[in-house]
């Protein structure tokens, strides 16, 4: 057998057949594409391989199917599709199909064999169809990513050959297949903030090189890296930036006039092209429930040779060393479904920290149902803004969580929410001071599914301890305590034909209540050497005496249950906290001009508005000395509020304070 | 080490006292003339004093028709206070305060009674209407005595002439709000009125003086001098 090789002439021209750009990473999502940098930005399956660290945002399995239109004609092109999961909460793996991350060129041959229908041309194909990704979330704020790309060149130049007086082709190929790395990585240090790093194209297995003859045609091994940065500039409005060591670089702005949608605009730039502007892109993005759909499109500001024939000694594998954006790449329309589906729940807020404001003191219990006992520091660590709740519960000392108003968060962002508190009676019935475990939990809405949850220490008081405030010693009186009731009505009713009517009733009537209990209670100190035990006005009754605070309490609720209203004169002197007293003053409802009526030493009471806004004489009495009768009781009051407030001003600077009860 | 700290705090609040009393403190008598007497602390009864007592700040002190009395003041400088017949004057006024004393006194006469509603649980209800709280009419009760308002008056006066401009000012509202009839007095507005200019409280004294200016039956000579004390403490017109 007799073999002749014809080598035919190979044309002048190379017909570039680019049936899709999306070929080679990392722009092949018509989200980033439209984005640019996107690398920062990531968070789904979308685009991945721009930047794989960006997986673990996914909120269980991830999908995305794309399409393409390329402007070199043909219709829509399949560009492939990607599927991820979310695997133990922080890891995620994803994998890529993409058929149409193909680029074809041809170069005609220009030996023609009249009456033979020989075909000889030279065919490159650089496909790139498959790719895995893993990343893991090593922090709320930190993640890191690999992912391994397959990539080949195909180089299928047949010979002509002369078999026993026929020519035949015989086919003659040669093929690369290597594996790359990328490793990437992302850092959000505060809110919005975003950091990317990503190392691309390192060679992992690089396969066996094209033989000499098609060495031109194989792309550099060249890695790179690049970095990137995410960051708001509206709350609506977002901008990403990044830069490789190649000389390239992109810069985008996403803007969501509604949560739903998205209008995107991104330029590229790259040192080696003329001009440097190498290309724009926009494009939009309209979410519904699990489904984003993503379209694109991408021009190319120097049209050249894009998409039509060009010189055969113009085609060279290191040309187009990024393929998406190469000198040969077309402008294309790109149109990308994602779907996010999955029953495991996404963490959307954590706690960050619990702080209690103090202790519960069971006779202030009522008023943690509108001022916070402590706040709950939580974190939006999802994607997308939450709405947050807190909730507040102690065994027993409860029947229920209590929760708090819901608080707006934005991805990233950290907020205290108040912790509110409902007690049961159980509270008032707590003997002596102990240690809680408070439970907090948060939820987001609108699903109100428990996201996360922490522990605290709550010190609870005894029923009778205080805090030393004279505001929470209002909480002590009880005008309505059964004892305080049948006491004042007893007292009354044996007085009743000495009581005076009119102006001065309800100085009569006071008068008569602290007469009734002189030489029957006794001044005694707190069970301990401490200033915080108040007793309420039944264990006083029952007790027959008590100190400063107790008497002072008892008798407010005394004159309280007969409708006169009455204020703690709370005194802490001046560097002497421990000398700090309380006493009483109580309206007569009298009115200023009639005072004389009462007393002739204008000393002995004190004007002020009541809680009508009217002007009336109060009288202040020295509760502790109720058992040498009132006459005593009021001579020491006036006395000493007189000195206090009007001799050394002790009420504008500040150390005397009059606390209404209401 | 707790009972020094006790001790420490017990220096600080004497010398805190004794700097805030320092002036009524030292007020003594140096001549009497007359019906001269003396009211201890929230007592009812009036005792004689004699020239060389010393005044506590709760005491009060009352002349009579025909009594007089020359008290001396160990003000910075020390003042010589005379007291004419039918004067009754508080110890603890015949001192200066500050124009901060001042106004936090004032605000706190202004404060009083609006602490019913606690700020910390806006969300709590609260009633608004109370059944049966007033069933009582008005008692048929003495008004308090004039007289004792005429002599309360003529110390605010002396205070005036002496220069306790804030104490003054504070009795004066004092008196207003026991004597009512005494609001429509122009002289005894203008006193007030003008004891808050004197003590550099600008824009109370305007306050005042402006709502002087709305009494009925002022005289032409009284509306020119409100105006002139108007403009006085507005300032120039820029």
């Amino acid at each position: 057998m007799h073999h002749a090789v014809l080598t035919p002439c190979r044309a002048a021209l190379a017909l570039g057949m680019v049936c899709s750009l999306a070929y080679g990473q990392p722009l092949y999502s018509p989200r980033g594409l439209a984005l640019g940098a996107y690398a920062p930005v990531g968070g789904d399956i979308r685009e991945f391989l721009a930047n794989p660290a960006s997986l673990p945002g996914m909120r269980d399995w991830d999908a995305e199917i794309v399409t393409s239109l390329p402007r070199t004609g043909g219709g829509f092109v399949f560009d492939g599709v990607a599927l991820g999961k979310r695997l133990l909460d922080r890891h995620a793996l994803a994998l890529q199909y993409s058929p149409g991350a193909e680029m074809d060129f041809v170069l005609p041959s220009v030996v023609k064999i009249r009456g033979l229908d020989i075909a000889a041309d030279r065919k490159i194909t650089y496909t790139e169809p498959f790719a895995v990704a893993y990343a893991v979330s090593l922090s709320p704020g930190f993640s890191a990513g690999i992912a391994g790309r397959v990539r080949t060149a195909l180089v299928s130049d047949p010979q002509l050959q002369i078999v026993d007086t026929t020519i035949v082709t015989v086919p003659n190929e040669a093929r690369r297949t290597s594996w790359f790395l990328d490793v990437g990585l992302r850092w959000r240090p505060v809110s919005d903030l975003e950091f990317s790093l990503v190392g691309r194209g390192i060679p992992f297995i690089p396969g066996t090189h094209l033989p000499d003859e098609s060495g031109i045609y194989e792309r550099p091994d060249q890695a790179s890296v690049e970095a990137g940065l995410h960051f708001p500039v509206l709350p609506s409005l977002h901008m990403a930036v990044a830069a490789g060591t190649l000389g390239t670089g992109a810069a985008g702005a996403e803007w969501r006039p509604y949560p739903a949608l998205a209008l995107r605009a991104s330029a590229y730039v790259d040192k080696d092209q003329s001009p440097s502007l190498m290309a724009v892109a926009g494009g939009a993005g309209w979410s519904v429930g699990p489904l984003d759909l993503d379209i694109s499109f991408l021009h190319f500001t120097n049209q050249g040779n894009r998409g039509r024939s060009i010189a055969a000694s113009d085609l060279s594998g290191s040309a187009i060393s990024t393929v998406g954006l190469n000198t040969f790449a077309a402008d294309r329309l790109s149109c990308g479904l994602r779907f996010s589906f999955g029953n495991v729940h996404e963490q959307m807020i954590r706690i960050v920290e619990v702080a209690m404001q103090g202790e519960v003191y069971p006779a202030t219990s009522q008023t943690f149902a509108y001022r916070p006992l402590g706040k709950v520091r939580v974190r939006n660590v999802g994607s997308s803004p939450v709405e947050a709740k807190a909730a507040f519960f102690i065994d027993r000392l409860m029947d229920g969580p209590t929760e708090s108003a819901a608080t707006v968060l934005r991805p990233g962002e950290e907020a205290d929410i108040p912790l509110l508190a409902v007690f049961n009676d159980n509270l008032r019935h707590v003997a002596s001071v102990s240690v809680r475990e408070g439970n907090v939990t948060v939820s987001a809405a609108p699903l109100g599914e428990e996201e996360d949850r922490s522990q605290t220490r709550v010190v609870v008081r005894g029923r009778n301890d205080w805090d030393g405030d004279a505001e929470s010693l209002r909480y002590f009186v009880r005008p309505g305590d059964p004892d305080v009731l049948r006491t004042t009505r007893d007292i009354l009713l044996q007085k009743r034909d000495s009581l005076a009517a009119g102006g001065l009733e309800l100085f009569s009537k006071a008068k008569a209540l602290f007469n009734a209990f002189a030489g029957k209670l006794v001044y005694v100190n707190d069970p301990k050497l401490s200033a915080d035990y108040v007793q309420y006005p039944d264990e006083t009754l029952r007790l027959r005496g008590g100190d400063c605070d107790d008497m002072t309490v008892c008798f407010a609720s005394l004159l309280a249950s007969i409708g006169i209203a009455t204020a703690f004169v709370d005194v802490v002197p001046p560097g002497a906290p421990h000398d700090a007293h309380i006493y009483l003053i109580f309206d007569t409802g009298l009115d200023p001009r009639f005072a004389s009526n009462i007393a002739q030493n204008s000393k002995r009471y004190v004007v002020r508005k009541n809680h009508e806004g009217r002007e009336s004489v109060w009288i202040p009495v020295e509760t502790t000395l109720t058992m040498k009768g009132f006459e005593e009781a009021w001579r020491a009051g006036a006395n000493e509020y007189y000195d206090d407030v009007e001799v050394h001003l002790g009420m504008a600077r500040r150390w005397v304070k009059l606390v209404d009860v209401e | 080490m707790k009972s020094y700290a006790r001790v420490l705090g017990a220096i600080i609040l004497a010398v805190f006292l004794a700097a805030a009393t320092v002036c009524a403190q030292g007020v003594s008598i140096q001549s009497i003339q007359g019906d001269v007497s003396i009211r201890h602390g929230v007592t009812e009864q009036w005792t004689t004093v004699a020239r060389g007592d010393v005044l506590k700040p709760d005491d009060t002190m009352k002349t009579g028709p025909r009594g007089s009395v020359v008290l001396l003041a160990a003000t910075q400088p020390q003042r010589r206070i005379t007291l004419p017949a039918n004067v009754m004057v508080d110890v603890a006024d015949i001192r200066d305060l500050t124009p901060e004393e001042l106004m936090l006194k004032l605000t706190m006469e202004k404060v009083r009674g609006s602490s019913y509603r606690p700020t910390d649980d806006p969300a709590a209800p609260n009633a608004a209407v109370v059944h049966g709280a007033n069933r009582e009419q008005a008692p048929a009760l003495a008004e308090n005595d004039p007289v004792s308002g005429v002599q309360e008056w003529n110390g605010v006066r002396v205070l005036f002439d002496n220069g306790f401009y804030s104490t003054c000012a504070l009795k004066g509202m004092e008196l207003f709000r026991l004597y009512p009839d005494t609001h429509g007095s122009f002289d005894r507005r203008f006193i007030v009125a003008r004891s808050l200019e004197l003590a550099r409280l600008r824009g109370e004294a305007l306050d005042e003086y402006t709502s002087i200016q709305e009494l009925a039956g002022l005289t032409p000579d009284q509306r020119s001098l409100l105006a002139q004390h108007i403009n006085q403490v507005r300032g120039p017109s820029k």
